[in-house]
C-alpha cells in the first residue's frame, strides 16, 4: 500500500471497495477474471475483470508460516452447455474434470476514489495461492485454494530423501532418457481415453517417428499433457503415464503407445500433419526420485542420500 | 436471448405504485457513532409494488395485445413463464422510461415530452395545450400541442413539414427541427493510454495459428497489447486479429512485432497497429439533474436513440457504435450501452430516447385471488388473505 493509499484511507470514512480475483495466469486465454463490483473493472496493471456472482471467505493474518486456506464460490451465469472442448466448455464441466486443479489463484483489493477507477489508486494484494480442491454444487463452484506457504508445509529433509523424494530432480518437465528435449506428439489413430497413440512431431533432437524404449520416460508415473492449437479438443488435459510402448498399427505403421491410468474425458482428436490441426501432446519423464533411478536414467542424483539410522547398523 | 416484456396492458393496474431504491451501503459503527461506510454499487437497486384492483378473466371481454386470453390468464401466464425470481425480462415505467425528455405529457420547448400512446384505461396520458413533444422521426422535430387531448393507440407519423398531426384528440402542431442541444448531455470519457484500437496483420502471419491462439504486442511502443487470432487458414496462417486487451502507450505503428503466448504457432507474425486516445458516451439517465444511472436496455419500439455532437446529429455505424452493456477503461466503469466515437466529439454530447427496467419478480410466490365469478384481484378492494401486491426488483446484467 503506497503512502497515498494509506492518507487517503487515513482521512476518510466513505470508500468504494472491490474485490479482483484472477484464477489462472495472466497471459491465459481459459484464466477466469473476476469482480464483485456491478460493472467490469480495469486495473492496468494486469486486466480487466469482469463482475460476477462470487463471494470469498474472509482473510485471516497472523504471524508464521502456516498456510492460509481461502474459499472463493463462483456461480458463472447460466445457459452454458457442455462441450468436448477445453476452450469452449462450461466452467462447471471443466470444474468437474479438475481442469482447475492447482491454478494460481490471486486476490486483490482495490480502493476507488471515484466509483469504477481501479486505477488511480490500485489494488493492494489480499491473497496469493494455488487451487488444491474444487467442489462443484448445484448453483456454484467453491474454489479451495491454499497460500503460497502451503509449499513450505513439508517436513525436511524426510521428504527429499530417496523413495520417499518429491523434489528430486523436479524441473517441470524431464526429457527422456538420453534426449535434452520434450518430445511433441500428434495424437494417431486409433487413441482411446487410456491408450494414447503418438507420432513424435518433428523437432530438434527427435528423427520422424521416433519410437521411445520402455524406460525411457522412467514409468511409472511419467505424465503427458495435451497442447492447445488448431483443433485441439483436450488443450491442458492429461495424466499419469502407466507404461509406454511401441504399438504397430494398421498397414504396419508404427507409434508410440502411452497407458495413461486415469481415463480422459474423451478420446482425442487424431492429428493431421497436412492441416496441422488436431491433438498434440509432450510427454515429461517421471522425476528421478532415488539413486537407483537416477543411475538407470544416467543421472546425476539429486536428493538426498538414505542413511540409515545408527542403532541399527551391526 | 430476447427479454420477455411486462405486460402493462393488463387492466386493473391502481394506486398507489411504490417505487424503492436500495444501495446495500455497509455502515460499520463504533460505540460513539463514529461511522465507516461502503459504498458496495453505483445503479440503485429499484423495487416496485404494484397492485390489482381487478383481473378480468371474461372470454368475451379481451383485448387485442392478449387475444384470445383474458387479462388474467395472460397475465399470470407470464408470471409463471418467468418461473418465479428466475427470469429475467423487461419493464417500462411507463412515467420513468425517458432519455432526454420529459415521460410525462406537459414538456416545455426546450425540454419537451416523448410521446405515449393511450393503449389502455388506466395507461391514458393527456397533452395539455400549448406544450412540446419531441417526434420520434429519424430527425426529431418539436411538435407543439395546439388542441390539448388523449393520445391514440397508435404512434402517428409525425408531420415534419409544419403541418399538424392528429392523435386520439390531441393535435400537434410541427414547428421545426428540435434542437439537440436541449437533449440530456451524456458524459464523455476517454481512454488516453492509447491502447491499440485497431491491428490488422502484417508482414507475416505465421503458422500454424489457430483461432483463439493469444499474441503479445512487443512493438509500438507500448506494453500490456494482447491480440487473439480472430481467423486463420488451413495451415494455421493468421489472417486477422480480435482485441483482448488494448494496452497503453502504443503509437500507429506497421509491422509491429508479437510475441507467442499461447498454442502452437510458429513463425514471427507482426501486425499492423492503431493506437490513439479512444472516446466513449456511456448511454446513462440524469434522474433530477443530479444522478447518473447506467441504461442497460434501449427501448427502440418507439424512439431510436437518438445522438447529437454540440448540436450536430450523429449517425451510428458512422460516428459512433452502439456497444455493451458493460464499459471499462482506466479510471472509469460503466454497467450499461455505451456509445464508442469514431473521432473525438466536439461535446456536448446529447441524445433522446426510452429505455427499459431489467426485472425479475421479487418473489417465487404470487397470490391473486378470486373475489368473483371471472375476477381477481391482487390487493384490492374485494382482497382478503392474498399478500396484495405484485413485486418486481432490478436484475443485474449477467456478468461471467
Amino acid at each position: 500500500m503506497t503512502a497515498t493509499v494509506a492518507a487517503y484511507l487515513s482521512a476518510n470514512n466513505q470508500f468504494y471497495l472491490a474485490d479482483l480475483i484472477l484464477i489462472g495466469e495472466v497471459t491465459d486465454p481459459n484464466a477466469i477474471w473476476l469482480t464483485n463490483w456491478a460493472s467490469p473493472l480495469t486495473y492496468s496493471l494486469y486486466g480487466k475483470f469482469n463482475p460476477a456472482a462470487v463471494t470469498r471467505q474472509a482473510i485471516s493474518s497472523k504471524v508464521g508460516l502456516s498456510a492460509e486456506a481461502m474459499k472463493i464460490t463462483w456461480t458463472p451465469k447460466a445457459a452454458q452447455t457442455f462441450t468436448v472442448n477445453t476452450s469452449t466448455d462450461s466452467p462447471f464441466h471443466l470444474a468437474q474434470l479438475g481442469f482447475y486443479d492447482n491454478w494460481r489463484v490471486r486476490i486483490w483489493r482495490t480502493f476507488m476514489p471515484t466509483p469504477g477507477d481501479a486505477n488511480t489508486y490500485g489494488a493492494a494484494a489480499w491473497f496469493g495461492g494455488f487451487v488444491s480442491t474444487v467442489e462443484v454444487d448445484r448453483d456454484a463452484i467453491i474454489i479451495n485454494a491454499n497460500d503460497y506457504r502451503y509449499a513450505l508445509n513439508y517436513m525436511v529433509p524426510p521428504n527429499v530423501i530417496e523413495v520417499t523424494n518429491t523434489f528430486a530432480h523436479f524441473v517441470g518437465t524431464k526429457p527422456p532418457k538420453g534426449f535434452a528435449h520434450i518430445p511433441q506428439f500428434g495424437v494417431a489413430v486409433p487413441s482411446s481415453t487410456t491408450s494414447i497413440l503418438g507420432d513424435t512431431l518433428p523437432l530438434a533432437g527427435f528423427g520422424a517417428h521416433h519410437i521411445f524404449g520402455r524406460g525411457d520416460f522412467n514409468n511409472p508415473m511419467a505424465w503427458l499433457i495435451f497442447n492447445n492449437g488448431p483443433g485441439a479438443t483436450l488443450a491442458g488435459l492429461g495424466g499419469p503415464i502407466g507404461m509406454n510402448q511401441e504399438f504397430v498399427g494398421e498397414f504396419g505403421l508404427h507409434f508410440n503407445q502411452f497407458l495413461l491410468y486415469t481415463p480422459l474425458p474423451w478420446a482425442p482428436t487424431p492429428y493431421n500433419a497436412s492441416s496441422m490441426m488436431g491433438d498434440t501432446f509432450y510427454v515429461s519423464a517421471a522425476p528421478t526420485v532415488s539413486q537407483a533411478d537416477a543411475a538407470g536414467f544416467g543421472d546425476p542424483y539429486g536428493g538426498f542420500p538414505f542413511v540409515p539410522y545408527p542403532s541399527s547398523v551391526p | 436471448m430476447t427479454l420477455a416484456i411486462y405486460p402493462n396492458a393488463v387492466r386493473g393496474l391502481m394506486w398507489p405504485v411504490m417505487k424503492t431504491h436500495d444501495f446495500d451501503t455497509v455502515v460499520q459503527k463504533g460505540a460513539n457513532r463514529s461511522e465507516v461506510r461502503i459504498n458496495q454499487y453505483l445503479n440503485a437497486i429499484w423495487h416496485w409494488t404494484l397492485s390489482y384492483e381487478y383481473l378480468k378473466d371474461n372470454p368475451q371481454d379481451v383485448i387485442a395485445a392478449f387475444t384470445p386470453y383474458t387479462d388474467y390468464r395472460f397475465f399470470e401466464g407470464f408470471i409463471l413463464s418467468n418461473l418465479g425470481q428466475f427470469q429475467n425480462f423487461l419493464f417500462d415505467d411507463l412515467y420513468d422510461d425517458s432519455l432526454g425528455a420529459n415521460a410525462l405529457p406537459g414538456g416545455t420547448a426546450t425540454l419537451p415530452s416523448i410521446f405515449h400512446t393511450s393503449n389502455y384505461p388506466g395507461w391514458q396520458f393527456y397533452y395539455p395545450q400549448g406544450t412540446y413533444v419531441a417526434d420520434n422521426n429519424a430527425v426529431p422535430h418539436l411538435q407543439q400541442v395546439i388542441q390539448g387531448g388523449i393520445s391514440g393507440t397508435t404512434v402517428p407519423s409525425f408531420s415534419t413539414g409544419g403541418g399538424t398531426t392528429a392523435s386520439g384528440t390531441a393535435i400537434f402542431l410541427d414547428t421545426g427541427v428540435f434542437s439537440g442541444a436541449n437533449a440530456q448531455q451524456l458524459q464523455t470519457v476517454s481512454d488516453t493510454t492509447d491502447p491499440i484500437s485497431a491491428a490488422t496483420v502484417g508482414s507475416s502471419g505465421g503458422s500454424g495459428f489457430a483461432v483463439g491462439d493469444y499474441l503479445s504486442v512487443t512493438g509500438g511502443g507500448g506494453t500490456g497489447g494482447i491480440l487473439a487470432v480472430a481467423s486463420a487458414t488451413s495451415l494455421g496462417v493468421i489472417t486477422s486479429f480480435s482485441i483482448v486487451a488494448g494496452g497503453s502507450g502504443y503509437t500507429t505503428t506497421a509491422n509491429a512485432s508479437l510475441v507467442i503466448l499461447s498454442g502452437s504457432g510458429t513463425g514471427s507474425p507482426t501486425a499492423d497497429i492503431t493506437a490513439a486516445t479512444v472516446y466513449y458516451s456511456p448511454v446513462q439517465r440524469n434522474f433530477g439533474g443530479q444522478y447518473f444511472e447506467d441504461i442497460t436496455d434501449l427501448n427502440v419500439t418507439t424512439y431510436p436513440l437518438t445522438v447529437w455532437d454540440n448540436g450536430v446529429l450523429k449517425t451510428a455505424g458512422v460516428d459512433y457504435q452502439l456497444l455493451g452493456p458493460g464499459l471499462t477503461i482506466p479510471g472509469f466503469s460503466f454497467e450499461g450501452m455505451y456509445l464508442q466515437w469514431t473521432a473525438a466529439p466536439t461535446t456536448p454530447v446529447t441524445a433522446l430516447g426510452q429505455f427499459y427496467f431489467r426485472v425479475r419478480f421479487e418473489s417465487d410466490q404470487q397470490d391473486i385471488e378470486q373475489f368473483m365469478q371471472k375476477l381477481w384481484t391482487v390487493g384490492g378492494e374485494k382482497s382478503k388473505n392474498g399478500a396484495g401486491f405484485i413485486k418486481l426488483v432490478t436484475a443485474r446484467v449477467p456478468g461471467i
